[in-house]
C-alpha cells in the first residue's frame, strides 16, 4: 500500500495526529491561571461594588437636588441682594432655569454612562 | 465529571476550576498553537481562555460539551490575538508528484518523539484553519459539528477545509520526507 493511499485512511491520520498534542511545559500555569482568576474576582467585586454606589448617588442627586435648588438659589439671593440689590435678584431669576437644564444634562449622561457601564459588564 | 466541577465552581468553590484547567489545558494549548503558532502567545491565548470560561461558568448552559464551549473560547481568544498580529499563512500546496513508493511508512520508521516533532512541525506550516481542524477532528476526535461549532465554521466549510488540509498534510509529509532522505544520502 503506497503513502497516499494510507494517509487517504482515517485512522493512520488519527494515529499520526494523536502525536501532535502539545503540552504546556510550565508547571506553574495553573497557579497562574488560578492567581489570575482571583485578580480578576477582586476586580470584579469592585466594580460591582462602585458601580452600585454610583447608582445611589445618582438617585440620591435626582431627589435632591430639585427638591434643594430653589432653595440654594434663594439663599443666594438673599445673602448677595443685600449687597447687589436687584441686579443680583434679576441674574438668579435667570439663573434658575439655566440651572435646571444644566442639572438635567449632567444626570442624564450620568444614567447613559452608567446604562451603557452596566451593558458592557454584561456582555464581557 | 465536569458537570460536578462546574457546579462546585458555580457554588463558590472556585479551587474546583482547577480540575478544568489540569483537564483541558493541553488540548486548549494545542488549539491556540494551531492558530497563533507561537508558543508564548499561544500560553497567553490559554490562560485568557480560561480566565474567561470562569467569570462565565453561568452563562454555560449545558447545552453542548464543556469541552467544546471551552474551545470555542481558546479560539476567538487566539483569533483575538491573531487580529494583533498577523500570523496567518498563506502557504501553497506543494505538487504531488514523485511520491516516494518506498516510504509506505514514513512515520512508522521515526523514533517516537521525532514523529511528534514532524507532525507539529507540518501542523506549524499549516494554514492555522486547516492545522486547527486536523487538530480537533482526529487528536480530540470531536465530530463535524462540533468541529463546526469550535471553529465558528458551517458544516460544508468544515468538510471542504478537512479535505484540503489532509491532501497538505500529506504533500508537507512526503516533502520532508524527501528533505530528510536527501540529507542522510
Amino acid at each position: 500500500m503506497i503513502l497516499k493511499d494510507e494517509l487517504a485512511n482515517d485512522k493512520v491520520l488519527m494515529n499520526m495526529l494523536g502525536k501532535s498534542m502539545h503540552e504546556i511545559t510550565d508547571p506553574d500555569f495553573d497557579n497562574k491561571v488560578m492567581e489570575r482568576i482571583s485578580m480578576a474576582e477582586v476586580r470584579k467585586f469592585a466594580e460591582k461594588k462602585n458601580l452600585r454606589l454610583s447608582w445611589i448617588f445618582l438617585i440620591i442627586s435626582i431627589v435632591l437636588l430639585p427638591v434643594s435648588y430653589p432653595f440654594i438659589l434663594k439663599a443666594v439671593g438673599t445673602i448677595s441682594g443685600g449687597i447687589a440689590g436687584d441686579y443680583l435678584q434679576n441674574f438668579s431669576e435667570f439663573l434658575f432655569p439655566v440651572g435646571i437644564i444644566l442639572i438635567s444634562v449632567i444626570v442624564l449622561l450620568q444614567i447613559d454612562n452608567l446604562i451603557q457601564l452596566n451593558i458592557r459588564r454584561k456582555t464581557i | 465529571m465536569d458537570e460536578q466541577y462546574i457546579r462546585q465552581v458555580l457554588d463558590g468553590n472556585t479551587e474546583a476550576f482547577r480540575f478544568l484547567i489540569a483537564k483541558y489545558k493541553d488540548f486548549s494549548y494545542s488549539i491556540a498553537m494551531s492558530i497563533l503558532k507561537s508558543e508564548l502567545q499561544a500560553t497567553e491565548a490559554v490562560q485568557d481562555a480560561f480566565v474567561k470560561a470562569y467569570q462565565n461558568l453561568e452563562a454555560f448552559r449545558g447545552k453542548s460539551r464543556f469541552s467544546t464551549w471551552l474551545y470555542r473560547i481558546v479560539v476567538n481568544e487566539s483569533l483575538r490575538k491573531t487580529r494583533h498580529k498577523k500570523l496567518e499563512l498563506s502557504g501553497t500546496l506543494p505538487g504531488h508528484e514523485n511520491l516516494p513508493d518506498a516510504g509506505s511508512d514514513i512515520l512508522s520508521s521515526m523514533h517516537e518523539v521525532e514523529q511528534k516533532e514532524i507532525v507539529n512541525d507540518i501542523l506549524q506550516k499549516m494554514p492555522a484553519t486547516e492545522s486547527l481542524l486536523l487538530r480537533l477532528f482526529y487528536l480530540e476526535e470531536t465530530n463535524i459539528s462540533e468541529t463546526a461549532k469550535i471553529a465558528g465554521l458551517s458544516e460544508s466549510n468544515v468538510k471542504v477545509i478537512l479535505h484540503r488540509a489532509r491532501k497538505r498534510f500529506h504533500s508537507l509529509l512526503v516533502s520532508i520526507y524527501k528533505t530528510e532522505l536527501k540529507t542522510i544520502l
